[in-house]
């Protein structure tokens, strides 16, 4: 016990970032899958991780350059970009491909060489900074401020464009911002808790809170609990059982799937 | 007067519009007025411009030549237009509750920040009621019938209290049950309330025997006047390129295609 204290204490940092950054992913994850967007997101997680390693690469602010990258992702990947001779999977492929390619080469060319690169592009939960919690902090509450005041537009915009816009509502103006909400909630959450832990957290709570929940606010509500809950018990099982975390994330976020489903099944 | 009157009465008017996509034209020259108490149908063939003007009149593109006038109160958005889009549009993945749906009717009105009153609530259990789904209002929408999700989109745009409504294939993949339901709605809220009615459809027999006005689009143009002008053999045999008969049942129109 004394023994678990002591590391809790040494975490905390850690800790407390995994379990922002979940939530907030988790939030904004139920808005990906709504939107049928899953491959944006996976596509955003990887041009975040190219704007940190361009950053590298030039001697520049991480942080800034993750988000610059991000916002230019989303605002590229918001537009209907696809004609008669190619579909807009084909281009979130190209960008996501693109991306991983250009991420690699950098970290390759970095003068502090890829391994020591690696953990900040892909982000390394045991090198989590208190500025980087206090940045993650201010994130959170940015969003969910942004989030609880214009959860109407949001929604509205979501699932009917035109008939918003019909309405006077600036469809295009509220879905950049959602989009815009969406990276920054990426972008930062990447540069904490690694690829893998995010692109989990923005797929498979959201699923859960549309399996068990039968109304919208919800499917919120269940999402980022179990986006919260799987964090913090893989950051355990990572820890006592000396795994990565980010694949122990994602596997018991798919595992806690799994029982929702047969949950949802019975109750059926 | 009689001038102000007539002005106030015109919600629309294309101009020699030419609409279309870029620099192609896809409907020509096309002069229409939309007045106030209006029951307008607008038919073509499959791919002929219908959902081109369709989106012309919700403002999502602007004629590539020529004008389109839009009356005060859609100008200065004091009443907005009331969309009914094609049901099959909407993603049945959102589980939101029919007053859910039907509230953001009001959500323009409300405006930001602030959350709906209880004269919005009073509002929306109206528009609900107008429609006949009083029953349903908990309900989540995704499993509703057809014809249930077409009757809750109309409360949606009731509920904003449009100058008018316009309608993309409200009768699209309905039984004949759900169509007759539908259109003797329209027609009550276009008899009754005075409400200007604009639906676009392909269902040629079940709008022409309620629509006051009918327009059609044929090669790139469109031909306006009453049914009865409009509607005549001659004409839709030229537009559908095909011999056609029109029935006279009980009082209806029946519309029959021959080889």
């Amino acid at each position: 016990m004394e023994h678990l204290l002591a590391s809790l204490s040494l975490f905390r940092y850690a800790l407390a970032g995994i379990l922002l950054v979940s939530f907030i992913c988790s939030y904004v994850g139920v808005y990906i899958v709504l939107k049928r967007i899953i491959f944006v997101g996976v596509a955003i997680a990887q041009i975040s991780s190219m704007g940190v390693a361009f950053a590298f690469l030039l001697h520049l602010p991480p942080m800034i350059f993750s988000l610059l990258f991000t916002f230019l992702g989303m605002l590229i990947m918001s537009q209907n970009l696809a004609g008669k001779k190619f579909s807009q999977e084909g281009i979130i492929g190209l960008g996501f491909v693109t991306a991983s390619a250009v991420t690699t080469l950098m970290m390759a060319k970095s003068p502090l060489g890829i391994h020591e690169v690696e953990h900040v592009v892909y982000g390394d939960i045991l090198a989590i900074s208190p500025l980087q919690v206090y940045i993650a902090l201010g994130m959170v509450i940015t969003v969910i401020t942004l989030h609880l005041l214009f959860y109407k537009e949001f929604v509205f915009v979501s699932f009917d464009y035109d008939m918003a816009r019909a309405q006077g509502v600036n469809s295009a103006l509220w879905n950049m911002l959602l989009y815009f909400s969406i990276g920054a909630a990426i972008a930062i959450g990447i540069m904490i808790a690694g690829n893998m832990m995010i692109t989990s957290s923005i797929i498979l709570p959201p699923i859960n809170g549309l399996i068990l929940a039968r109304r919208l606010r919800n499917v919120f509500i269940v999402s980022c609990i179990q986006g919260v809950c799987t964090a913090a018990s893989a950051f355990f099982i990572s820890y006592f059982l000396d795994l990565p975390y980010g694949p122990t994330a994602a596997a018991s976020s798919f595992v806690t799937l799994g029982f929702s489903f047969i949950v949802y099944k019975f109750r059926k | 007067m009689e001038a102000k009157q007539k002005e106030n009465n015109r919600l629309i008017e294309f101009r020699e519009a030419a609409l279309g996509y870029g620099k192609r034209v896809v409907v020509d020259n096309v002069n229409l007025i939309i007045e106030r108490g209006d029951f307008l149908g607008i038919a073509g063939p499959n791919g002929s411009g219908k959902t081109t003007l369709l989106k012309v009149l919700l403002k999502m593109i602007k004629p590539i030549k020529g004008s389109v006038y839009f009356g005060e109160e859609l100008r200065l958005m004091k009443k907005p237009l009331g969309y009914v889009p094609q049901r099959e549009f909407l993603d049945e993945i959102f589980p939101l509750t029919v007053m859910d749906v039907v509230m953001m009717g009001r959500y323009a009105p409300i405006g930001l920040v602030r959350k709906p009153t209880q004269e919005d609530y009073a509002i929306v259990h109206d528009a609900i009621a107008q429609v006949n789904m009083e029953g349903h209002v908990h309900r989540n929408f995704r499993d509703l019938s057809g014809g249930q999700k077409q009757r809750v989109l109309l409360a949606r745009a009731l509920a904003s209290k449009p100058s008018m409504l316009v309608l993309d294939e409200p009768c699209d993949n309905l039984d004949i049950a759900g169509e007759q339901e539908i259109m003797e709605l329209l027609k009550n809220l276009h008899d009754e309330h005075n409400l200007t009615v604009i639906m676009v459809s392909h269902l040629l027999t079940v709008m022409t025997n309620y629509v006051v006005k009918l327009a059609i689009i044929e090669n790139g143009k469109l031909y306006v006047g009453k049914v009865d002008e409009v509607l005549t053999e001659e004409n839709l045999q030229r537009i559908y390129n095909m011999k056609v008969k029109i029935y006279d049942v009980g009082g209806k129109k029946a519309i029959i295609g021959q080889p």
